[in-house]
């Protein structure tokens, strides 16, 4: 079904965890959390048709 | 039909994936737990379109008011999607939130609800 986003997500955390931690360890604070917060954008842009599509189907189901 | 095979596949896969961003990078198990909950949701809520056409010939046959039938199910999807902010607010620690939440959700039922106890009033009054 929709396997596939759960699965983006996951591979964005990842890259984005790993990316982190190499950025700390050689003193890049400042582009680590740069990096963090692009990560969760990018995340967010992605689950928000997720949730628009899930407030549609729930409005024409139920007749609002 | 619902393919209880895969629902259940996607809740545990989302639900391992959850537990492997535990300690590093918590937010993504929240927007894990999030994407899951509204695929997930939005495909089992098509099921119950049938289920609405069977109720709503039914009361058809029993002669009732359609408007009645029409407020039903309106709460019923602004309970389902009280009940979607609600666990989320929850899970991610916001309890606060998640409370403004059901409060909203209870004020917009009771406001459906109005014209009800109008029309019950009218019946009493009727009545007597």
């Amino acid at each position: 079904m929709e396997l596939d986003l759960i699965f983006k997500i996951a591979g964005v955390g990842i890259i984005v965890t790993v990316l982190n931690l190499l950025l700390k360890k050689s003193d890049r604070d400042e582009y680590a959390l740069m990096v963090t917060i692009a990560g969760l954008i990018v995340v967010l842009a992605m689950i928000i048709n997720e949730i628009a599509e899930l407030f549609d189907t729930v409005k024409s189901v139920f007749g609002f | 039909m619902i393919n209880i095979v895969s629902v259940a596949g996607i809740c545990i896969i989302a639900a391992v994936l959850c537990k492997l961003f535990g300690s590093v990078g918590s937010e993504y198990s929240l927007y894990i737990k999030l994407a899951a909950a509204a695929a997930l949701m939005s495909a089992l809520i098509l099921f119950i379109s049938p289920v609405a056409e069977t109720v709503r010939s039914i009361y058809e046959r029993a002669g009732a008011d359609e408007e009645y039938l029409t407020i039903l199910f309106k709460s019923l999807g602004i309970c389902y999607i009280t009940q979607f902010a609600c666990d989320i607010c929850r899970d991610s620690g916001e309890s606060a939130l998640a409370s403004q939440a059901e409060l909203a959700g209870k004020l917009s039922l009771l406001i459906l609800a109005l014209p009800l106890f109008d029309s019950l009033s009218e019946i009493v009054s009727g009545l007597i």
